[in-house]
């Protein structure tokens, strides 16, 4: 008697519907929730009491959890701008607040960047940093960190970090501003979401057809 | 009240009438067919697994050219598409047992279609003869598939 239901139209549409719903979903999760920005702003601005004062630098903190990655594009595009970028641990961070310390004198935890070319090898491309500063290095940096780093490859340290930029302007003496663009990102749910979501898609139709194939044998020969 | 279930199934198979064994041998082929077709999908996944590979590859490549991802996220989604490779080689392990069953149940109805025609005596002689062939071919090919590995009928 259920699995005679099994071959009711209404209800192969439903569970047919729902396989493919899963199976489109799963990729375009997986696309839509595959990293989360976590903070972005173009003209981003400290002051140059940054460079003496951790308490005047830019400060975004980040709560990674085991083999999430931080992703950090960073960009100094504008005049007499020059920035410095760490990753640092919460701990560092809100002790040198207390001192009211100098981001300069404070050691940044392994990132790698990443100068992307076309024909360039991956890991001819990839380096390994504890801090950058824009321009003099280089105008724009994709940023990669977990905690810690072996070679160009990251070592997941799950905890609670903060990332600083601090700067200084040399124009004018009376104009103080430091700009800069920045884009903070997480690893999102997206892959585990998708792979999820695909293998319920698929389990649900090989199952509806397995039993949709002794639903009909049965019916036909098996009473 | 079970066995005399299970024995009165035995003794109906190759005494069906016609239209029962009409229908069992189009359900036979039925699943035989659904089961074939499930089972070269898999083997042509399984054989076409290296060249996906080397596209996926190329176009993580090119991707991580174009500054879309990191070189971690790279080395991930390479990593990842190695075992979707491995994966695409096995599963014609699992389908492909599955599908044998598959393809023998099919057969084995085929071949019980085909003894009960040979078993009619409203079909001609010389039908019946040639029915009784082709159910004996059958029960030979699923006989030599299922009891020796080492023989298997490939189309390709």
């Amino acid at each position: 008697m259920a699995m005679s239901r099994l071959l009711k139209k209404k209800t192969a549409y439903i569970i047919i519907g729902i396989s493919i719903i899963c199976l489109i979903l799963g990729p375009l999760f997986g696309l839509l929730l595959d990293k989360l920005t976590v903070y972005e702003r173009q003209t981003q601005t400290v002051q140059e009491s940054s460079t003496s004062s951790i308490r005047d630098a830019f400060a975004q903190p980040i709560t990674l959890t085991k083999d999430q990655k931080l992703i950090v594009e960073i960009s100094e595009f504008y005049q007499n701008s020059s920035v410095t970028i760490k990753i640092i641990a919460k701990s560092v961070y809100d002790l040198a607040r207390n001192l009211d310390s100098a981001p300069g004198g404070l050691s940044g935890l392994d990132f790698v960047y990443s100068q992307f070319g076309w024909g360039s090898t991956p890991a001819g491309s990839t380096n390994g940093a504890t801090s950058l500063s824009l321009p003099s290095s280089g105008i724009y940096f994709y940023i990669e960190f977990m905690g810690d780093r072996v070679g160009d490859s990251l070592i997941s340290w799950p905890g609670d970090y903060y990332v600083i930029v601090y700067g200084s302007n040399s124009g004018p003496p009376a104009i103080t501003t430091v700009y800069f663009d920045i884009t903070i990102k997480v690893d999102g749910p997206g892959e585990a979401l998708s792979n999820y979501l695909i293998l319920i898609g698929a389990l649900i139709l090989i199952i509806y057809v397995m039993a949709v194939l002794i639903s009909v044998l049965k019916a036909n020969y098996l009473r | 009240m079970g066995n005399e279930r299970k024995r009165s199934i035995i003794e109906m198979l190759p005494m069906m009438d016609k239209e029962r064994a009409t229908k069992f041998l189009i359900y036979g082929f039925i699943v035989a067919i659904i089961f074939g077709t499930i089972l070269m999908i898999s083997k042509s996944i399984a054989d076409n697994a290296y060249s996906w590979f080397l596209l996926e590859s190329q176009q993580n490549d090119m991707n991580y050219m174009a500054g879309l991802y990191g070189y971690n996220d790279y080395i991930v989604k390479a990593e990842r598409a190695d075992l979707i490779y491995r994966w695409m080689e096995y599963q014609v392990v699992i389908v492909g047992n599955v599908a044998r069953i598959g393809v023998n149940i099919g057969m084995f109805f085929i071949a019980i279609a085909f003894l009960s025609f040979a078993l009619n005596d409203k079909f001609d002689e010389k039908a019946r003869r040639i029915y009784l062939v082709l159910a004996g071919l059958i029960l030979f090919v699923i006989i030599f598939t299922v009891f020796f590995s080492q023989i298997s009928v490939q189309i390709s």
